[in-house]
């Protein structure tokens, strides 16, 4: 050693230094290195060059090198050599050295995987013999076992470790990628992992120390890892496809259980769910239904609901713009068709009222009434504590409650919910020409034990009013036509009494109903003499109450004839059915007195512009019923011949004409209900106005919700929405806009 | 009757056979023309209505509770038949609770003119009470 060499002289302290490089280059393991890395490394393998090196160091005995300058790691001899040739080798290594060594064991792996796998096939047919490992892979182990470079520690675990997660990591894939159904996928991983992984690992580090540096269970981690992260980059199918894939969710809990990845999951989660979901191009009740299926999901996986807010809050801040998210919502509980989980939700037996739930955006507001809390402890991690200490505690505050309301807290105000609820009753209702309600009955008491029966109030009446229009419906037929039996027997006449135009009606309660269409028109005098009559036996049987007839609601169901004489004669019939609006059934009506009419008699005739009656005979004219007569000043319209009617009459179906949708069905509108709304703040802009000369949209915005917060009506609008009542009060030229974008009030 | 009268002039409604006997009839007697006519059979119409009390204007309420006379007085679950408007007479409308209450309370005057109060008539002479038991 040189520490105990005696004093010497600065020359012969240079002679030394010299000797000493002399004796490291000539030292065997440096030699051996050199002869590792050598030119003609390509034409030998590395498991050759490495057998080599083995050879080296086996052969390499104190007497073959000066043994005062081999280094001394260790107190072993033989460790200090090895720990000397691995010095030298890593010495001369280049960068991708170590890479060989991954790219050795990955294609080593590789091989027992395929053979695993064809072992896996043959199992069921026959018992096959063990085949031999490799001989010349084993002489590789050894040699490397004796360099002692895969031992704990040694340098090749980094290679072997990275060599195995991608080996693994390919294998889960394979194996559970898009397999959402089936159960025991991570045991299969697992039974890779000792038939194939263990026996390897033995033959690679040997026996002793597979047990020592417990391989075993870092293998088992690595399964479990590969699988979290093989599910991570499918999570969001995996989501989709829920409850078909409650296996795959049931099985992802599990292993979960063991890596604690959970937020690496939430993370990938939420950005696919970003991605799929929050864009222009999703539907809205797909993505509902994927929130849906992510509640479910993650409730599995995460009951205390925690992983669940922070990945859902995209989308429910993306739902909440949209404009038909309530509709959808509301359409799917209510809709057995649409509907599917949500309709299911609906009916759930454990249902339980919705709690005060408050947006999430008005909570900050609401927090100066409350005192601090100063219990407030944080949360648990998400991740869940082994065994069932804390199950007890699984659903915490913030969290919980069902679906359903996980929905309704989108928007934080049930009233929406019911409001939209009773547009879309209305419509419904309205559409309802059997007056038949059992099925609105049975949805409203399931939404009542939700939303409170106070809340379901006005539907209630409503559906009550078209029960109790069928009740007086039947009965003022039934007066009726007695009426005319006995005005028939009166009169003598011999026939059956004729048959009258059958009217009935959906009588609301306007009150209760949302803002129903309403203009007026004057229909056909036979018409309007069935409506009477029928109105004035209303008023018989009700003194005092009357009917006032919506004309722009309802259906009308008609038979029309075209009737045409032949030159032999005879008459040829063409017959059609119809069911349309009312006043498509007056303007029709109008022909059977005339055949010829021009647009301005039918205006005149029924009370309402020109322009209308042209869109709405348009119907008429495409169903081929009537033609417009070319070649006139004016716009003429005449009953069409039979030929022409023929022309597609050919197609029933296309004749066939369904409910005109343009002025049908949609008797209620948000638009008309919403302007209501905003009616009552005309005064109070108009008297702002007056007093400040103009404002901003902005200003004025501030202002009501200062100022109008009476018990009755209360602000609650949308800059949005007032912009769009300021827009309609510009049109009926009652405020101006300037283009600064200042209102100000017309000067008459 | 009248309405009667009008049907059997416009709507020819017989069973088919007939109808076209009646037609052949019809075509000979009239003078021959080649224009195609149209006829009109209404099979059903399905009106929409809202009824009201029939009380003043559309605006006017409940001078007592201050509700429409269409919609409910406090107590009163459904509008309509459980809510019915009585008319005193002086004129003035209540529902039926809510002047119920007044009366109950040693109170024996219209609310509004002071009136001594008698159930009376609507404005149109219709009977009210045992119509609204």
């Amino acid at each position: 050693m040189a520490q105990t060499l005696p004093m010497v002289s600065t020359e012969q302290r240079a002679h030394l230094g010299q000797l000493r490089i002399q004796a490291v280059q000539t030292r065997p393991s440096t030699v051996a290195a050199q002869e590792f890395f050598s030119g003609d490394r390509k034409s030998k393998s590395l498991p050759r060059r490495i057998r080599r090196l083995t050879h080296v160091l086996e052969s390499w005995t104190a007497e073959n090198g000066s043994p005062e300058l081999v280094c001394s790691f260790s107190s072993d001899p033989r460790e200090s050599r090895r720990q000397a040739m691995t010095a030298a080798v890593m010495a001369c290594a280049d960068a991708s050295f170590l890479k060989s060594f991954q790219v050795l064991f990955r294609r080593s792996l590789y091989q027992r995987q395929q053979k695993y796998q064809q072992q896996q096939e043959e199992d069921e047919e026959e018992e096959n013999d063990e085949s031999s490992p490799d001989q010349e892979e084993l002489t590789l182990f050894q040699d490397l076992r004796t360099l002692g470079w895969i031992r704990k520690g040694g340098m090749l675990q980094q290679p072997l470790g990275e060599a195995l997660h991608q080996t693994i990591f390919k294998y889960v894939k394979t194996i559970i990628s898009a397999e959402f159904e089936e159960e025991n996928m991570f045991e299969r991983v697992q039974g890779f992992k000792e038939l194939a992984l263990e026996p390897w690992l033995q033959d690679l580090v040997g026996p002793e120390a597979l047990e020592q540096d417990d391989w075993s269970s870092r293998l088992s981690y690595s399964c479990a890892e590969c699988f979290c992260l093989v599910r991570n980059e499918e999570i969001f199918d995996l989501v989709a496809e829920y409850p078909d894939s409650h296996p795959a969710v049931m099985e992802l809990e599990r292993v979960l259980d063991r890596t604690r990845m959970h937020p690496a999951l939430g993370q990938a989660l939420k950005e696919s769910l970003i991605r799929r979901l929050n864009h222009p191009g999703a539907n809205t009740s797909q993505i509902i239904d994927v929130y849906i299926n992510t509640i479910k999901v993650l409730r599995v996986i995460d009951p205390s609901d925690r992983l669940l807010q922070v990945v859902t809050e995209p989308v429910r801040a993306y739902l909440r713009r949209r404009h038909n998210t309530v509709r959808c919502i509301i359409t799917s509980l209510t809709d057995q068709e649409v509907g599917g989980d949500l309709y299911e939700e609906l009916r759930r037996q454990d249902a339980r009222p919705l709690e005060h739930v408050t947006a999430e955006n008005e909570s900050d507001d609401d927090e100066d009434d409350e005192p601090p809390d100063f219990d407030w402890q944080p949360p648990p991690p998400i991740t869940k504590p082994k065994g069932t200490f804390f199950a007890s505690t699984g659903v915490t505050k913030g969290g919980g409650g069902d679906i359903l309301s996980m929905l309704v807290s989108i928007y934080g105000s049930k009233e929406l919910f019911v409001n939209e609820y009773r547009l879309m009753l209305a419509d419904k209702l309205l559409a309802n020409l059997d007056f038949n309600t059992d099925k609105e009955v049975h949805t409203l008491e399931l939404l009542k034990l939700r939303f409170g029966e106070v809340s379901m109030r006005n539907c209630e009446i409503m559906v009550k009013d078209t029960d109790d229009s069928k009740r007086i419906v039947s009965n003022i037929q039934n007066t009726l036509q007695s009426n005319d039996r006995a005005k028939a027997i009166a009169d003598l006449a011999s026939e059956e009494p004729p048959m009258r135009d059958p009217v009935d009606a959906e009588i609301v309660s306007h009150i209760f109903w949302p803002a129903l269409k309403n203009e007026q028109f004057k229909h056909h005098p036979r018409l309007q003499a069935d409506l009477d009559e029928f109105g004035a036996e209303y008023a018989r049987l009700k003194n005092p109450r009357r009917l006032v007839w919506l004309n722009q609601l309802g259906t009308v169901q008609l038979e029309l004839d075209v009737l045409e004489p032949q030159p032999d004669g005879t008459m040829a019939i063409e017959t059609r059915d119809f069911s349309v609006a009312p006043l498509l059934a007056t303007l029709i009506a109008h022909f059977e007195d005339k055949a010829e009419w021009t647009l301005e008699d039918l205006s005149n005739e029924t009370g309402i512009p020109e322009q209308q009656v042209q869109k709405r005979m348009a119907y008429w004219v495409n169903n081929r019923v009537i033609k417009l007569v070319s070649g006139r000043d004016q716009v003429t319209y005449e009953v069409a011949t039979t030929e022409h009617l023929l022309q597609i009459g050919n197609d029933q179906s296309a004749a066939f004409a369904s409910i005109d949708d343009d002025d049908h069905g949609q008797g209620v509108s948000l638009a008309a209900q919403e302007e209501e709304d905003l009616e009552v703040y005309e005064s109070y802009i108009c008297g702002m106005l007056t007093n400040l000369g103009q404002l901003p949209l902005e200003r004025i915005h501030n202002m009501l919700k200062m100022f109008v917060t009476g018990s009755d009506v209360k602000y609650n609008k949308t800059p949005q929405q007032l912009g769009m009542f300021l827009k309609h009060l510009c049109k009926q030229e009652k405020l101006e806009c300037g283009p600064d974008g200042m209102y100000k009030l017309v000067k008459k | 009757m009248e309405s009667r009268k009008r049907q059997s002039d416009t709507a020819v409604i017989v069973p088919q056979q007939q109808r076209q006997q009646q037609q052949a009839m019809q075509f000979s007697n009239t003078t021959p023309s080649t224009r195609s006519r149209l006829r009109v059979r209404i099979k059903r119409f399905h009106g929409v209505a809202k009824w009201t009390w029939n009380a003043g204007s559309e605006d006017e309420v409940c001078g007592i509770c201050q509700s429409p006379f269409e919609g409910v007085a406090p107590g009163a679950k459904y509008p309509g038949d459980e809510c019915p408007v009585v008319f005193g007479k002086c004129g003035h409308a209540f529902h039926l609770q809510c002047v119920a209450t007044w009366l109950n309370s040693q109170r024996t005057t219209c609310p509004y003119c002071r009136q001594e109060w008698e159930f009376g008539q609507s404005s149109d002479q219709r009977r009210v009470s045992e119509q609204n038991p």
